[in-house]
């Protein structure tokens, strides 16, 4: 596992969240600020990897934020060292509910024309720009695995959450979890492989 | 990378595909850092004025969800009141008046539908003397009315 580079935001321990959360739960707008750049680009990430489209994303991390600061300032949550499955769970019901509204407006004679969240062309021009090719062509390999497995691999490796965490956000038994990421990385691993024999 | 509940799990779902994962790690943080710049300022403007709501007390929660409870019990009770006296039904009487006229129809010293609920000192007294009545021989007598204006029995 690669560790994460200096720049970006590091998860923290429980101990610095809970008291940051405190502060921001009790309207602190410096903690509040921390929140948001320590999480935002987590959410993001996320919403992104899920929707395709940079603008539908931006619009999800706002609301998913407005929707956690809503509840915290209200006294609606009681923080137990389990934010991070509560935010990320926010996020993915969000997503679930955007796609819902899609599909429920989409052309009915061409449903498989368009994905639920599908991004337009400009998007994934934007998106293939700078990409390292062996990023793109793994991210081409994700978008190809089942949605459960795409969940999974972005949940962990976009979202940074934990096993644990990821187990309880989708409320699986750990070991069903880990079996299923394990194949994914299987899956992921034999639509690789030709790039592996080409540069072997 | 810092995944800081990850242990203890039963096995390592990434053995043998370190490589692989640790790919997938460079992707997602390509991922993160495509998220504007801006965007933390613009949830900022988006969520200010539910940041300057303080949070509300337990305490203060908990009265509020009294107040409601007994708000609701107020306007149900109100609603009964209102429900019986236009179905007219007769104000239920004093127990204590109840519980004299049938003293005094037990002890036939009512003239049936007639009378007129006066009862002179010397009926008071019988009353008195019955069993029925709760001690409080002041306040019974005082309900139906048996006083006269001096107030001596």
């Amino acid at each position: 596992m690669a560790l994460a580079t200096s720049d970006e935001p590091q998860p923290a321990g429980p101990e610095d969240v809970s008291s940051l959360l405190a502060r921001a739960s009790a309207g602190d707008g410096g903690a509040w600020r921390e929140v948001l750049d320590r999480y935002g680009p987590r959410v993001f990430a996320l919403v992104r990897s899920r929707c395709r489209s940079a603008e539908l994303a931006e619009e999800i991390t706002q609301s998913v934020f407005v929707t956690i600061a809503t509840k915290m300032t209200s006294g609606q949550y009681a923080e137990r060292g389990r934010f991070e499955s509560w935010l990320f769970r926010v996020a993915m019901n969000r997503v679930r509910d955007e796609a819902r509204r899609v599909k429920r407006q989409a052309v009915p004679l061409a449903p498989e024309t368009l994905g639920p969240l599908a991004g337009t062309a400009e998007d994934e021009a934007r998106a293939a720009d700078g990409v390292d090719p062996k990023l793109a062509r793994l991210r081409e390999a994700v978008a190809a695995l089942n949605p459960q497995d795409q969940e999974i691999i972005h949940l962990r490796h976009h979202a940074q959450l934990s096993f644990r965490q990821i187990a309880d956000l989708l409320d699986e038994p750990l070991g069903t979890l880990l079996a299923r990421h394990h194949r994914a990385l299987k899956k992921l691993r034999a639509m690789l492989q030709p790039d592996a024999e080409d540069q072997s | 990378m810092n995944r800081s509940n990850d242990a203890p799990v039963p096995i390592d779902p990434e053995h043998g595909f370190e490589d692989l994962a640790s790919s997938l790690d460079m992707l997602g943080a390509y991922e993160r850092a495509q998220m504007p710049s801006d965007l933390p300022d613009r949830t900022m403007m988006r969520t200010q004025s539910l940041l300057h709501r303080p949070a509300p007390e337990p305490v203060v929660r908990r009265f509020r969800l009294l107040g409601l409870a007994a708000s609701v019990a107020l306007l149900a009770s109100i609603g009964v009141l209102v429900v019986l006296l236009r179905s007219g039904s007769p104000a239920p009487s004093q127990p204590g008046g109840a519980i004299m006229t049938q003293a005094a129809l037990d002890l036939d010293l009512l003239d049936g539908p007639d009378w007129d609920g006066e009862l002179d000192a010397e009926i008071a007294v019988l009353l008195a003397e019955s069993t029925m009545l709760d001690g409080d021989l002041d306040r019974d007598l005082t309900e139906f009315d048996l006083f006269s204006d001096e107030g001596a029995l």
